[in-house]
């Protein structure tokens, strides 16, 4: 349920011009341009064989076998028949022009099937060569989205994420035809049907020059209703992909309160929408079209009233005059059907540079939807000079750390702490009071505001960001699986980790006891999600995810919350003895569970409010931790 | 290739990411059926339908008409041959304009002739250039999810001009109108699915079956009833045209075209297999690309914190190769079906070449009639090749239509119907219930116990248990493999499952928010719910205090599903979402796993008070959640070992419920 298409989102980009969106898809053709150079070589080739067969055989065809001329000696020779018959005669027999018949046939037909499956081997070819221009760019836009800050992510729906990668960057396929072969065809055979024209009569190219300018004028006017068409066809459609994406996502959601009609009539408003633009879209093409074409071809109907009047006087051609080239010394038939069908080809060029328009005003504002994601800064990113994790043999140390995800809104405020190798540290605190953003901050998903974080010393705006998170193992909060095997699941942070690792670290979050009731075992899939297993199921295989990391640095956010009493303590206590050396920082309510830790940092509303080990703190007469445990001790007591 | 046995006892291994639609192979029967319920998607637009056939109709007056003027132009006003001297007849459609023209001077004559031209020129673009099709084509990429957006607004014309815009717009419109209806029907199915069913379906497969497959149903639709109209009016013009022009037509050649349909029909029919195999092979390889886009993004946080942008990065470039790879086939398919037709034109094509150059070289042609005549059978053939690619061309869009209607085959959730009065205003019962998933995991047996109005009862035991898969069938997310479950005494098999599940409301474990104002969120079960009852919900789920803190209050929008939010604060929004909702059985999954301990004291509290008139089921590991519960069911792989309440439980001396709680 994504808002709809009215602009969800300012885009910087929302007026790249189209020259600016089609420069820039050079990086992505120019890789090919091998490709497209012998492509290039290919087509001019069955070419020339086409037109080379039409000149060979066209008068073996027109001359000799309709009308009976006889052949040249040359011809004769070539085509191994005998001159007595074929060239020393007046007129050519029937039997003759047959033989010649079947020699047209053969060769005609042969070049007819080279040029044909060469063409159809061609089309092959350039589709390759497009979808590797593609796919690049795909690659590079999924690249960027994995990469780009949460703050993006938070507000940029799914679907149009999807739809970007996969419908905008589709238009770099046609730059090259759309952008350049094709207007650069119709440019000059219009530019020629021009010149053409006007060496008959320099006022009938006036005529149509006239008409084309005021073309001109009108594809300029449609260019803001064009783009602005396109930007909401695009924009709805995104939206249409996200409305599906988060209704299946939430099917469950919707099913158990009964919102499936909802769901399916906003679905059905969004699919109208989403076919009106497109439609809209479309209708301003297709006008755009007529107009065009309705003012050359008025043009071109003038010219037929002149040219007809200059037929009856009789009047001398322009271009004879000056250069022979025109061919007709006078208007005549010849001249008035020559010169009009120079202007028919005129107008209907115009009219395809008004749809080339057209597309290119479309594909341009699809490049500036996909170019917008790459252009998208990562919040973080490698600092020049960025160095590896230092061993962790030290601390992690968090200084005077400000942070607010929107500005004005401070989520933590002036934390200070020191966590050492073999310690474990319980965050605690209320719903909300920032503990996952401290977890956050430390992965640097994103920058602190103010203060630092220091590893070893060295602060981690200084460390090579992928370094930095190679070294620390979470579980997150939330369970984020695939619907891949078990397996690939665990390793999904450490894709080289091998089996007995996988099974080693099963083992270590208690996920092994179920796994192997599975069907298959670790070669199980999941299910979307992970659907087909059960809540503290999920969590634990989470768990061994980060356990197979081995990392020196391990954060747990709430990573028992949705297991029982006896598990949690069974997996705790493993984790405990396998994590003997590392940094641990546990996010949990549980008393039992917090009382062990070596130190405990109580946060409340994003400061550091008390700060120790739970004998200590419970000393603190009014302390705040101490009122939450006496809170929580009726659970407590019965817990722990 | 897609798996080749069907049946055959063990379902063949599922290529790509389908596991529910794996059987996709189709006899041509099949085919058939599936073609003619496309049908069914154009009937409530039967109207726009005619419209379009009416304007597809009027194009075909320029094409009758328009060679005239341009004679007379050439003829009799730059020539200026008198009209009564034509050699070639009028056609009697066209005698009314000679009529009116009879008789002018040849300035008159070239001033009404321009005027016809005008007229034709801007009803249908024709009359002057060559008439191109008119189509609306925008550019599109190189696989098939890329094209589709062109399929759902496809739209042509014959003709330009007023007319022309007027035909492409109306077959624009139908076109849409009629993917709309089929892709709104594969939806409203698709919020359906059963539960299980569910699990095993992928989101984005969900996305691309609507948006990219859904469209080849214009396809077929149109095979099916324009199409050979139009070939068959195209070609019976080219022949009228070429008896009034030329009076001679040569029968054989009109026959030789017509023969191209069955040739191209043989020759192209044995690829109509390969041709929906591999549209189906891309189409599922497109799936599964939009599965690692929709993975990768939902998922990116996880992603970024894993350090596995990599690792994501590699998943899609591989699935994207691949679906690129897959359309190369369909490519390489269609190449081999040009071929194939082509070359059915090429041999009847020499054969009328060797018709006419007879009729020449025996003198009973001109010369100059060969390209003419030879034009009479390009137009019949032209037509005929259409008709003869027409299987293939609906076995290939029958592979995507085929992937909409599995699904809306499927039967859904909603598929059995029953009595729809229901209020549970006693009891829900279990009786010997037992479940089995459809894996083979047996995650329930033998389950029987009763929770009246005014009780809550709370489900316990470890993680695992089959819990959450009991509390699933009190909605009838899941339905039970042995027993019954039963309302008020009814059993719910006999019960329609929506008036089933409005008795219930539901608070999933891991929670769910939609992008929407945190308002509208929380009516999602409710719509109607005025402010003060929404406020109320909020504040016992401990929710009011931070929303009221967020910037628009209850109008804030949320990101992208709830993730600007701290899991707690989701968690609370979602239970206020379930308590809202006012059902008469509430049920909640681990509702306090999150909570801190002052909200956890507040909601426990608050259902003391909300459980009067209801049943409240609680699942919770949390002590503090359940004791006060007047009934726990205390569960173990899957059955009920203890049930009683806390007391009860806790006196049993090494009771399983004790050694549970006290660890
Ligand atoms: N869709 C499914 N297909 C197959 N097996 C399933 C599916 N969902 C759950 N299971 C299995 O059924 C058993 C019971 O799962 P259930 O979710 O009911 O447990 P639970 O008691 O709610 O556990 P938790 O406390 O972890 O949430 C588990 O072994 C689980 O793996
Ligand atoms: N992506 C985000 N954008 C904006 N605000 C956010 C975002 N994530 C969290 N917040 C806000 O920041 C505050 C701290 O959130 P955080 O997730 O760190 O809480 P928490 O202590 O982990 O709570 P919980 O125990 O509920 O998980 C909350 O008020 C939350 O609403
Ligand atoms: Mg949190
Ligand atoms: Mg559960």
């Amino acid at each position: 349920m994504a808002p709809d298409d009215a602009g969800s989102r300012p885009e910087p980009d929302a007026d790249l011009k189209l020259g600016t969106a089609l420069w820039r898809t050079r990086g992505y053709l120019l890789p090919q341009l091998r490709h497209f150079v012998l492509y290039g070589l290919l087509t001019a080739f069955t070419m020339l064989l086409e037109v080379g067969a039409v000149l060979l055989v066209y008068d073996l065809l027109t001359n000799k076998v309709l009308q009976g001329e006889p052949l040249t000696e040359f011809q004769a020779g070539l085509l191994a028949v005998d001159p007595e018959r074929f060239v020393a005669v007046e007129t050519l027999d029937e039997a003759a022009r047959l033989t010649l018949r079947t020699v047209f046939l053969v060769v005609g037909g042969a070049l007819v099937a080279v040029g044909f499956a060469l063409g159809t081997v061609l089309t092959y070819y350039l589709t390759w060569i497009l979808q590797r221009v593609n796919q690049d760019l795909r690659l590079a836009m999924m690249d960027a989205a994995v990469h780009l800050s949460l703050r993006y992510h938070d507000d940029a729906p799914v679907g149009d994420g999807i739809y970007r990668v996969y419908q905008d960057s589709a238009m770099v396929t046609s730059v090259v035809q759309n952008g350049l072969i094709e207007p650069a065809t119709a440019l000059v055979s219009l530019l020629v049907a021009l010149a053409t024209v006007s060496l008959f009569a320099p006022w009938l190219g006036v005529l149509l020059l006239i008409a084309v300018v005021p073309s001109v004028v009108v594809a300029r006017a449609f260019v803001p209703r064009l783009r602005q068409g396109s930007a909401r066809a695009r924009a709805a459609n995104s939206a249409l992909t996200s409305h599906i994406q988060e209704s299946v996502h939430g099917a469950r959601v919707l099913k158990a309160h009964q919102a499936e009609g909802r769901a399916f009539e906003s679905f059905r408003q969004r699919s109208f929408r989403a076919l009106d633009r497109a439609y809209e879209l479309r209708r301003s093409v297709a006008l755009l079209n007529l107009a065009v074409f309705l003012l050359t071809a008025l043009a071109a109907i003038g010219g037929d009233y002149l040219m007809a009047q200059w037929v009856w006087a009789e009047e001398p051609t322009f271009g004879y005059g000056v250069i022979a080239l025109v061919g007709f010394a006078v208007w005549n038939l010849g001249a008035f059907q020559a010169a009009q069908d120079r202007t028919a080809t005129l107008a209907v060029g115009s009219v395809t540079l008004a749809n080339l328009w057209s597309l290119l005003q479309d594909m341009g504002v699809g490049l500036g939807r996909a170019f917008f994601l790459l252009d998208l800064e990562p919040e973080v990113r490698d600092r020049p000079g960025a160095v590896g994790m230092p061993p962790v043999e030290r601390s992690v140390r968090f200084r005077d750390v400000d942070f607010a995800y929107r500005p004005g809104v401070p989520v933590l405020r002036g934390v200070s702490f020191t966590a050492r190798p073999g310690t474990v540290t319980a965050v605690v605190g209320v719903s909300g009071a920032g503990k996952s953003t401290l977890m956050r901050l430390l992965l640097r998903l994103y920058e602190v505001d103010a203060g630092a974080i220091e590893i070893d010393g060295v602060d981690i705006r200084d460390l090579r960001v992928q370094s930095l998170r190679d070294g620390i193992g979470i579980v997150l909060q939330e369970n984020a699986l695939f619907p891949t095997t078990v397996a690939d699941n665990i390793r999904f942070a450490s894709p080289g980790a091998t089996d007995s690792a996988v099974e080693a670290a099963a083992a270590t979050a208690c996920a092994d006891e179920f796994v192997r009731d599975l069907p298959e075992g670790y070669a199980t899939e999941l299910g979307e999600r992970g659907a087909k297993l059960s809540t503290g199921q999920r969590q634990r295989i989470s768990i061994a995810r980060a356990v197979v990391k081995n990392a020196p640095i391990l954060l747990l956010d709430e990573p028992t919350a949705s297991l029982d009493v006896a598990t949690e303590r069974r997996v705790l206590g493993r984790l405990a003895d396998w994590g003997r050396d590392k940094v641990i920082f546990l996010v949990t309510h549980r008393i039992g569970t917090i009382r062990r830790a070596d130190r405990i940092l109580f946060l409340e509303d994003g400061v550091l409010v008390e700060e120790g080990d739970h004998a200590s703190l419970m000393e603190r007469p009014g302390g705040r931790y101490r009122a939450f445990v006496t809170t929580e001790s009726g659970d407590a007591a019965h817990a722990s | 290739m897609p798996p080749e046995g069907r049946g055959g006892g063990t379902r063949p291994a599922p290529l790509f990411d389908d596991h529910i639609d794996v059987d996709t192979e189709m006899t041509a029967r099949d085919v058939l059926r599936v073609v003619g319920r496309c049908i069914a998607y154009v009937r409530p637009h039967w109207r726009l339908f005619v419209l379009k056939f009416g304007l597809m109709l009027g194009t075909f007056v320029p094409l009758l008409v328009a060679p005239w003027p341009a004679k007379i132009l050439v003829d009799h006003v730059v020539l200026e041959h008198p009209l009564t001297d034509s050699a070639v007849r009028f056609p009697p459609f066209f005698m009314p304009f000679i009529g009116a023209v009879e008789g002018m001077d040849p300035a008159g004559l070239l001033l009404a002739t321009l005027a016809l031209v005008l007229v034709l020129v801007v009803l249908f673009g024709a009359g002057m250039a060559e008439t191109r099709d008119n189509t609306a084509f925008l550019a599109q990429g190189q696989d098939t999810a890329t094209q589709s957006e062109n399929m759902i607004s496809a739209g042509w014309s014959l003709s330009g001009g007023l007319w022309g815009l007027g035909d492409l717009l109306c077959n624009i419109r139908l076109v849409q109108r009629v993917t709309d209806s089929f892709r709104t029907h594969l939806f409203r199915r698709l919020l359906r699915l059963p539960m299980t069913v569910l699990d095993d379906q992928r989101i984005g497969d969900g996305i691309y079956r609507t948006m990219y497959d859904a469209p080849a149903v214009q396809g077929i639709c149109f095979d099916i009833t324009l199409t050979p109209v139009v070939s068959v009016l195209l070609a019976a013009v080219s022949v009228y045209v070429m008896e009034y022009s030329f009076g001679h037509i040569v029968p054989e050649l009109v026959w030789l075209g017509v023969a191209t349909m069955p040739l191209a029909l043989l020759l192209t029919a044995p690829l109509a297999g390969l041709a929906r195999r591999t549209s189906q092979a891309s189409r599922s390889s497109g799936s599964a690309t939009t599965n690692r886009m929709e993975e990768g993004a939902a998922h990116v946080a996880a992603v970024q914190s894993h350090g596995a942008e990599a690792g994501e990065r590699a998943n899609f470039a591989d699935a994207s190769k691949e679906s690129f790879r897959r359309h190369r086939h369909v490519v390489a398919v269609d190449v081999a079906i040009n071929l194939c037709s082509g070359l059915a034109l090429l041999v009847l094509g020499v054969r009328a070449f060797v018709v006419v150059t007879d009729g020449i070289v025996l003198g009973d042609l001109l010369p100059g009639d060969l390209l003419v005549v030879l034009g009479l059978f390009g137009g019949v053939a032209a037509a005929s090749l259409t008709l003869g690619r027409l299987w293939v061309d609906l076995q290939k869009n029958a592979a995507g239509v085929r992937r909409v209607f599995f699904f809306i085959d499927l039967p859904g959730d909603d598929a059995a119907s029953g009595r729809t009065a229901v209020s549970v205003s006693s009891d829900v019962v279990f009786d010997r219930v037992g479940l089995v998933y459809p894996d083979g995991r047996e995650a329930l047996r033998d389950i029987s116990f009763e929770a009246r109005v005014g009780q809550t009862v709370a489900l316990v035991g470890p993680t695992g248990a089959g819990k959450t898969s009991l509390a699933y069938m009190i909605p009838r997310f899941l339905r039970p493999t042995a027993g019954r479950v039963l309302f008020d005494g009814v059993d719910l098999g006999e019960l329609d499952v929506d008036a089933v599940r409005a008795q219930v409301a539901y608070v999933f474990q891991e929670h769910v928010l939609f992008s929407q104002s945190v308002g509208d969120n929380l009516r999602l079960g409710r719509p109607d719910a005025s402010d003060p009852e929404l406020e109320e919900a909020a504040r016992v789920s401990g929710a009011h205090a931070f929303v009221s803190t967020l910037a628009d209050g209850y109008g804030t929008v949320l990101g992208n599903g709830g993730g600007t939010l701290s899991v707690g604060q989701k968690q609370r929004i979602s239970i206020a979402r379930g308590l809202l909702r006012d059902a008469p059985i509430l049920i909640l999954d681990e509702p306090t796993a999150a909570l801190d301990p002052e909200t956890e004291r507040t909601l426990v509290a608050a259902l003391e008070d909300i459980k009067r008139d209801r049943i409240v089921f609680v699942i919770a590991h949390r002590l503090s959640t359940i004791a006060g519960a007047d009934r726990i069911l205390f569960m173990e792989e899957g059955r009920i070992v203890e049930q009683g309440s806390h007391e009860e439980l806790m006196a049993l001396p090494d009771g399983a419920y004790r050694r549970f709680v006290t660890g």
